[in-house]
């Protein structure tokens, strides 16, 4: 069942027996009211004839008889009073006798007087009957007054019908009330669970417009902000499986060039009748692209654990000239090879990182620096001051970088000159590393190139981060 | 005459493969790991029987490469590691006579640049070989100017090995290329008609038997 349903079903039942009982316990109080007021009446009636037969018996010397009480009674056109001495009715035009009127149980005073009366059912119609007596003479005189309060219960009865007649017009009318009201409230319920279809349909940039600021309201909020981390993570995802995808197809790519060299002597090896010399060679070839293949693997690998998430890296504040020094000494040797001078200044700021990680990159930008370099030119390391932030920058003064290929130098295996990166033994897979170093850090790298001129690769350090 | 082939190829392990092979087995190579370099040598020097080319080479890429070659008539056959079907049609449609993918096995892209020479005329149809002139057009052998009558197998297994002088050719391989690649014979077969050819033509000392491979038939005994 629908909460819509359920809730208006619950609340009208409830609605309605709240009702019936309030209004039920009114109808009672009314009933013992009117009742009262019946009997009231009987007792006001019985008291006054009461007080006439007694002004007339003072008025007779205590000597009432039969036929003086009937004149009395006949005189009053009273009906309804039965008039007893010594066992004897002197009068009664009632449909009971005395004796029955007296065997009636239940009998109570009324107040402080020394009237009594009873209620009982005769003929299933209620009965008053009020009972007084009179001392005149040797004999009290008892009457007994009855009324017939069918017409009191009638009308409670009455009364009864009419309450539960509005009991039920209010209930239906709140009923309809009701409904809008919840209609009202819950319609954004199903635009919710609507929006969550589409989402979960895969449309995660559906959101919910909804302005009130109720609970549902507040639902539609938190309902938002579920959907946008949702669609934030799923688009995160994707990113990281594409980067990974074409990783992968660039790795089989990679691999196919030292593996085709590979098979390819081993098969000359095989079937062709070398000379010592030629084999010597092929047997050289094989070797180093094995070692070639080894490299790549292992960057490969290090790539992979930078782009996991879970991988975790140990984050340390350090001066950046330390990471200055750890990286000239491990570039020095090739440095000198190539005949390039390598400068470090500044690097007074301290950097929080991995030093291990963030020496890897400053590596990683010397090596490329010095590949780029002409013999006797020189790499530059320095910082430079920004706003809350600073960048650690490496200079070189080689050949630049086309702007076209500016976009892809960070993608794994991608190089600008592909033939000479290959003699120096590249695998293109610095810059990628260093990047992922870099956005694991959660810092990031821009480069500034002109072909000609040389480049700057520029590591942005916030502060703040 | 010895066919010269062009390899433009970037990665010097792989060059220096291909050209080992192609100097075994009789063909003479010149090397370039730059596209713009090989196509700016052609005015110069364009006397080549067949091309290879990769296609991501620096300086200028493969298929840019072959409008180059086209005029002045040299076949070319790529050989690259994309392997994705519209280089490949691309690449043949451009006009290459072949197109192959790395990794690829030595004795196939011998054998089918062979099969480039043979189709663009540009392998001799005499070849003279310790003694004997072999015909390929008209199906013959001679020594002293005497025919020596062969069996078509027997000519066509002489044929492959010769084509492929001093290289090793499985007997699987030799059932494939001359019995042709739905026959469901045994490797014996090949055996059999090795022993015919040696018997024949004299050669049991050049033709050498391969432990674990096949036959390879050599220039010297």
């Amino acid at each position: 069942m629908k909460l819509k349903t359920k809730i208006l079903l619950i609340c009208s039942a409830a609605f309605l027996v709240a009702t019936l009982i309030g209004n039920f316990m009114i109808w009672r109080i009314y009933k013992n009211q009117l009742v009262d007021i019946a009997i009231q009446n009987t007792y006001t009636k019985a008291y006054s004839v009461t007080g006439d037969l007694t002004r007339l018996c003072e008025k007779l010397d205590g000597k009432i008889d039969r036929t003086s009480a009937e004149y009395f009674f006949k005189s009053e056109q009273d009906d309804y009073t039965v008039c007893v001495s010594g066992g004897e009715e002197y009068y009664n035009h009632t449909v009971f006798s005395a004796e029955y009127l007296n065997q009636q149980e239940g009998k109570e005073y009324f107040g402080d007087s020394t009237f009594q009366y009873c209620t009982f059912e005769w003929k299933q119609k209620p009965i008053v009957c009020v009972y007084s007596s009179i001392t005149a003479g040797d004999n009290p005189i008892n009457l007994y007054h009855v009324a017939d309060i069918s017409d009191t219960y009638s009308q409670i009865y009455k009364l009864g019908f009419e309450m539960l007649g509005i009991s039920f017009s209010v209930i239906a009318l709140t009923a309809v009330f009701l409904y809008f009201v919840i209609k009202h409230s819950m319609g954004p319920l199903g635009k919710l669970s609507e929006t969550a279809k589409r989402i979960a349909n895969g449309k995660y940039d559906e959101r919910i417009s909804y302005s009130r600021k109720d609970e549902i309201g507040l639902l539609a909020d938190d309902f938002n902000k579920m959907a946008s981390a949702v669609e934030r993570h799923t688009q995160e995802i994707e990113e990281s499986e594409t980067r990974k995808t074409l990783l992968m197809g660039s790795l089989t790519h990679e691999l196919k060039t030292p593996l085709t060299a590979i098979s390819g002597y081993a098969q000359t090896l095989r079937h062709a009748k070398l000379s010592p010399e030629d084999t010597e060679e092929a047997l050289y070839y094989i070797d180093k692209e094995c070692g070639r293949l080894g490299r790549l693997s292992r960057k490969m690998m290090n790539l992979l654990e930078l782009e996991r998430d879970d991988t975790v890296i140990r984050m340390e504040s350090v001066p950046v000239s330390r990471l200055f020094s750890a990286a000239l000494y491990a570039c020095s040797s090739t440095a000198v090879e190539k005949n390039i001078t390598l400068t470090a200044k500044d690097g007074n700021e301290n950097i929080l990182c991995d030093v291990d990680l963030m020496t890897e990159v400053l590596v990683n930008l010397i090596d490329n620096a010095m590949k780029a370099s002409a013999p006797g030119s020189e790499v530059l390391l320095y910082t430079e001051a920004a706003e809350n932030a600073f960048y650690i920058i490496v200079r070189d003064y080689g050949s630049g970088i086309a702007d076209a290929d500016i976009e892809r130098i960070f993608e794994p295996f991608y190089m600008a000159d592909k033939s000479r990166s290959r003699k120096s033994g590249g695998a293109g897979l610095g810059l990628a590393i260093s990047a992922a170093i870099l956005r694991k850090h959660g810092y990031s790298m821009t480069v500034k190139s002109s072909i000609g001129h040389g480049t700057e690769m520029r590591i942005y350090i916030s502060m703040t981060s | 005459m010895q066919s010269r082939i062009l390899i433009v190829e970037d990665d010097e392990a792989i060059a220096n493969m291909i050209a080992m092979n192609l100097r075994v087995s009789g063909m003479t190579s010149v090397r370039f790991d730059d596209g713009r370099k090989a196509a700016d040598s052609l005015p110069g020097d364009h006397a080549f029987d067949l091309a290879l080319l990769d296609i991501m080479v620096p300086g200028c890429d493969g298929f840019e490469l072959l409008k180059y070659l086209k005029p002045y008539d040299i076949p070319v056959i790529f050989l690259t590691a994309r392997d994705d079907v519209s280089s490949k049609v691309q690449g043949l449609q451009d006009g290459a006579e072949d197109y192959m993918t790395k990794p690829f096995e030595v004795l196939e892209l011998l054998v089918r640049i062979e099969k480039v020479l043979a189709r663009t005329k540009k392998l001799n149809s005499v070849v003279r070989y310790a003694g004997l002139e072999v015909n390929f057009e008209e199906h013959t052998v001679r020594r002293d100017g005497a025919e020596i009558p062969l069996k078509p197998l027997e000519f066509d297994l002489f044929s492959v090995l010769l084509k492929n002088k001093n290289i090793a050719v499985s007997r699987e391989d030799l059932l494939g290329l001359v019995w042709g690649m739905n026959y469901m014979g045994e490797t014996r077969t090949v055996d059999v008609h090795i022993g015919q050819i040696r018997k024949k033509l004299g050669l049991s000392d050049r033709i050498k038997t391969i432990p674990k491979i096949g036959y390879r038939l050599e220039d010297e005994p």
